[in-house]
């Protein structure tokens, strides 16, 4: 089973995608790196991770220290020299959390113009759930020198980006998160006390279309192209549209943004990382429940 | 007994916290960095083992541990 079995499911861009199989056939050299991207290495990373896989760790690595922005782009080139990658090599990225964060890298490689990028399918979930191999074993890399491109602002909306396209007829936005986030019935799960708004709720005229329905429940691969064509097209999320994706802190939206963007081929859509926790917390923005 | 300020926290495993030494159920909360940690939610106290008062002395030391979180995120400046 090699990457071409994603030709079958008709994914606009099926080499973007690899499954755990693959990944288990297939070694790693100079030139392909495994990334294992966690929201929580200690329980993540740390405790076992694909062999030869190196650590990117969303918070300490993709995020500013001290301001809440993405890295910038020399900061990027040092974590691409950290963990060995050149601008021609192919990185695979899996993670934790269903792949949230995971997405939320690709992302931010995008941004900063990879090219040469996928995704395992499923994640570590699904690693895990065919009882495949972890070792605690990290590797060691010869920096390399990495040469960013300056960023594509086209994948990203900003806070003003977002209130512009306020009833907007041509911009569709999608709130990813769940239910009783949407409805400001909470702000944030009990799980996450650090990632509340002073505002529950959501941008007004927003579609909920939570992450979730784009993956298959029991091993958190993508479903396939008919359903996920049903899922954002029924609901007027279609390819003419602008779109712009968010959720919390932009992570969940990173992975529908993916979806759209990779799987069904939609040629404009964002992603807003300021997300409810930008907008939610924001004096005098419009909020609708 | 139960620790009110967990409300909503899904269980992810029951088992014995080494705290009190009895069988609770457990959640996970992820702080600033996201890195998660294991808390209590609820215990079980076994009525041979553990009399009320003995229960009440655990849940007046929690209690005791939140007002001094609240003095010390929201102190009451009133007086």
């Amino acid at each position: 089973m090699n990457a071409n079995l994603y030709n079958n499911m008709s994914y606009a861009h099926p080499e973007v995608l690899v499954n755990t199989d693959w990944v288990s056939k297939n070694p790693l050299n100079e030139n392909r790196k495994l990334v294992e991207v966690d929201y929580d290495p200690v329980n993540g990373y740390q405790k076992g991770h694909i062999n030869g896989a190196s650590l990117i760790w969303w918070k300490r690595d993709i995020n500013d220290p001290v301001t809440r922005d993405i890295i910038n782009k020399k900061q990027f080139e040092a974590l691409m020299s950290k963990n060995g990658i050149t601008e021609d090599t192919e990185v695979i990225l899996y993670g934790d959390f269903n792949n949230w964060f995971a997405a939320f890298v690709f992302w931010v490689f995008k941004y900063y113009g990879h090219e040469n990028l996928k995704i395992m399918d499923g994640g570590r979930k699904k690693w895990e759930l065919e009882n495949k191999q972890y070792t605690t074993e990290e590797p060691k890399f010869t920096p390399t020198t990495y040469k960013a491109q300056p960023p594509d602002e086209g994948l990203r909306a900003y806070l003003f980006d977002v209130s512009r396209a306020l009833g907007r007829e041509d911009t569709v936005m999608v709130d990813v998160r769940s239910p009783k986030e949407f409805t400001g019935e909470i702000t944030a799960p009990p799980e996450y006390p650090m990632e509340h708004a002073q505002r529950g709720g959501h941008i007004p005229k927003a579609n909920n279309i939570p992450w979730a329905t784009a993956v298959n429940d029991v091993d958190g691969t993508f479903k396939s192209v008919n359903e996920l064509k049903q899922n954002y097209e029924s609901k007027g999320v279609t390819p003419d549209k602008d779109v712009i994706c968010y959720c919390r802190i932009g992570e969940r939206s990173s992975h529908s943004w993916f979806v759209l963007k990779y799987l069904l081929g939609y040629s404009k859509v964002r992603n807003y990382d300021g997300s409810w926790t930008e907008w939610g917390n924001m004096i005098g923005n419009p909020v609708e429940k | 007994m139960e620790d009110k300020t967990k409300r909503g926290l899904t269980v992810k495993e029951t088992s014995i916290d080494a705290k009190l030494n009895v069988i609770a159920d457990k959640g996970m909360i992820h702080d600033m960095d996201g890195i998660g940690h294991w808390v209590p939610i609820r215990w079980y106290f076994l009525k041979d083992l553990f009399d009320l008062n003995k229960v009440s002395e655990f849940a007046e030391d929690m209690e005791k541990k939140y007002v001094e979180m609240r003095e010390l995120t929201c102190p009451d400046d009133s007086d």
